[in-house]
């Protein structure tokens, strides 16, 4: 009789279990299938939709594989919708669940960059570098950090460890780099460093544009020249690429090219600053003394302080 | 990096968010709108580079000197290798440099040409490497029952190891720093004879070290009667552009532990007085925020290098502009003549 009875509680028990494994098993798959819908929904750019989802989804999966890459998704379309202090909060909460998690330290990091919380990116892709020394966005945010801190050698260094992991062709990375260099007057590395990014991109305006000043600054006037013309060509509408174009040949004795460039922008905005400064510039260069300073009078009651106060200093310098 | 940054948040403007969330994301959005442009253009950006590329080229003779005055401060004083490494990199032409205590310290590795990163690594860990751990630590006891002054001389000795037993005239850069005759009260000017004679005598904590005997004379820190020396940079580059480096103290925020830090608290409070008058006679001031850091405080060196860095990197654009300003007339003396 005991026996039996034993016999009927171990079938009673073994029934239950059976029954909670399969309902934790439907239960399981049916989160699986949630994510996969608010995956979907994320792909298909419905970020809404996946939020509401993944919110769900968060309150009641206990497996933390899931849930790690629910937050990842959250966090990103969050992102997507602007939401970035949501994104942030996201991010953070994940870091904490998940401190050793490189991707999470490097998403919050990145955001916090974004935000130019630049001490908080540091310690972010420390804790990541840490934990990945080979992280490459991890060291590349380093240098973006360091850099923008004006730690420049320390910048360039994380420039080279991002350099070296970088798991694809990295020309805007090259140029980043290129600048920094350049920033520190290293001329000679940071021409190696554009030349990179000008193989991989010939046609790049923007790189062609820091190989000019490089060369520039190198003494190299007509190669600047040559390579600033073809960027102002594909970037006409770059003021700065067109202006620094126009400074450089004044300094060369063409005056008359210059004046044409300050002209094409002046068009546009009667009162543009630089553009009125090199007008002035080479009309002193011309020896047109009274329309420099009609130049110089129309800069100096412009909104650009450094402009205002060198064109004030001039006029009194031509005055005298 | 310009445009993969969307910069100009500041650090506290999230921290004032307590609204509702909606609200939250509309500012925020709104700011990434204003804050985010594909190209950020700035006029002056490109007249001050191309200014600047100028007078840096210029031959030393047809620019006017530029001259670098560095305060007292103690620990704080190692701002001043964060400031000279922004400026280096930067290119900034440095003719003379004239500088008291721990400005004397920085300025004369500078113009014996030691190299900044070695400076650098020298305020990472300088407590250590000026084995000067100890002194800082003094209590009302020990001072009491103290017979005697320490000596300085491992200043001294430490900046012969560094830079050599070198003179004043073998340095790269003419340099000066001060200190006082305790006997007399007077300002003594070095700028001759050796340089790690100078530096002790001008880094010689009065109390604490023995007065550094030098030609008859009795001398303690240059700090105590020249904080700023920019009269003393004005005498080396005559005629020159003044850009002074100024490692005040915050005394309110100082903790008054021991007998040490209550004398140096004087000293501080006199610098500060030193430096409302001095600093009006640069051309420029670069004031890292170090104020919290204790003149002893020799664990937070590289802290002070650091914010002496950022500190200079954030004002480096104005500084370029008043050295501009100074020398437009050498700079555009071509386009004048014509």
């Amino acid at each position: 009789m005991y026996w039996k009875n034993i016999l009927k509680i171990k079938i009673a028990l073994a029934l239950c279990l059976s029954i909670t494994a399969s309902l934790y098993a439907g239960k399981s798959s049916d989160l699986q299938n949630e994510f996969n819908v608010a995956k979907k929904l994320y792909e298909e750019g419905n970020y809404s939709q996946s939020i509401d989802r993944l919110e769900n989804l968060l309150d009641e999966t206990p497996k933390s594989k899931l849930k790690r890459k629910a937050y990842r998704y959250l966090a990103e379309s969050y992102q997507h919708l602007g939401k970035f202090e949501k994104a942030l909060s996201i991010y953070q909460l994940a870091v904490e669940i998940y401190p050793k998690d490189v991707g999470f330290l490097t998403s919050l990091g990145k955001l916090y960059y974004d935000f130019n919380l630049l001490d908080r990116t540091k310690e972010m892709m420390e804790n990541a570098l840490q934990i990945s020394p080979s992280a490459f966005e991890a060291n590349e945010y380093m240098a973006y950090a360091y850099e923008h801190l004006g730690f420049l050698s320390e910048a360039s260094s994380y420039y080279e460890k991002a350099l070296k992991y970088s798991p694809e062709k990295t020309p805007n990375l090259w140029h980043n780099f290129s600048l920094c260099l350049y920033k520190q007057r290293k001329f000679q590395k940071s021409m190696e460093a554009i030349k990179i990014s000008l193989d991989f991109e010939p046609e790049n305006p923007e790189f062609l544009f820091t190989l000019a000043r490089i060369e520039y600054a190198l003494g190299e006037s007509t190669s600047a020249l040559s390579n600033i013309k073809k960027a102002s060509v594909l970037m006409p509408e770059r003021k700065d690429i067109l202006l620094t174009f126009a400074l450089w040949l004044i300094d060369e004795g063409n005056t008359s090219e210059s004046l044409k460039m300050a002209s094409l922008v002046l068009k546009k905005e009667p009162s543009e600053p630089l553009a009125l400064w090199v007008s002035a510039l080479a009309y002193i260069r011309k020896g047109k003394i009274p329309l420099a300073l009609d130049y110089l009078n129309s800069a100096v009651k412009t909104k650009s302080p450094f402009i205002s106060e060198t064109s004030n200093r001039m006029i009194k310098e031509l005055k005298n | 990096m310009g445009t993969r940054m969307r910069n100009s948040l500041s650090v506290n403007f999230m921290l004032v968010f307590q609204s509702k969330f909606w609200k939250r994301s509309i500012i925020f959005v709104f700011i990434f709108l204003v804050f985010n442009p594909v190209f950020a253009y700035n006029p002056d950006d490109v007249a001050r580079d191309f200014l600047w590329n100028k007078v840096i080229n210029l031959a030393k003779e047809n620019r006017p000197k530029a001259a670098l005055a560095l305060s007292a401060g103690g620990t704080r004083g190692f701002a001043h290798v964060g400031v000279l490494r922004v400026l280096t990199d930067a290119g900034m032409p440095i003719d003379c440099v004239a500088g008291a205590s721990a400005g004397a310290f920085v300025g004369a590795f500078y113009s014996a040409g030691y190299p900044l990163q070695k400076l650098w690594d020298i305020v990472s860990d300088v407590d250590v490497k000026m084995n000067l751990r100890g002194f800082v630590n003094l209590t009302m006891i020990q001072i009491a029952f103290m017979d005697k002054l320490a000596s300085s001389g491992k200043i001294e000795k430490m900046v012969n190891k560094a830079i050599g037993d070198i003179s004043f005239k073998d340095l790269k850069i003419p340099f000066s720093c001060s200190a006082m005759d305790i006997k007399t009260g007077e300002k003594i000017i070095f700028n001759s004879g050796k340089v790690s004679k100078a530096v002790r005598a001008s880094m010689n904590l009065p109390g604490i070290f023995k007065p550094v005997e030098y030609r008859h004379r009795y001398l303690v820190d240059g700090g105590v009667i020249d904080y700023l020396p920019v009269d003393s940079a004005k005498k080396l580059c005559k005629g020159g552009w003044i850009l002074a480096s100024v490692t005040k103290g915050d005394f309110s925020l100082q903790s008054l532990k021991n007998v040490l830090s209550y004398y140096l608290q004087v000293i501080e409070i006199r610098g500060s007085l030193l430096i409302a008058n001095e600093a009006k006679k640069a051309n420029f001031v670069i004031e890292p925020n170090v104020g919290e850091i204790g003149s002893t405080d020799l664990a937070n060196s590289l802290a002070a290098g650091k914010i002496g860095l950022r500190q200079a990197y954030r004002d480096l654009n104005l500084v370029k502009e008043s050295y501009i300003l100074f020398s437009l007339k050498n700079v555009l003396e071509k386009y004048f003549k014509n």
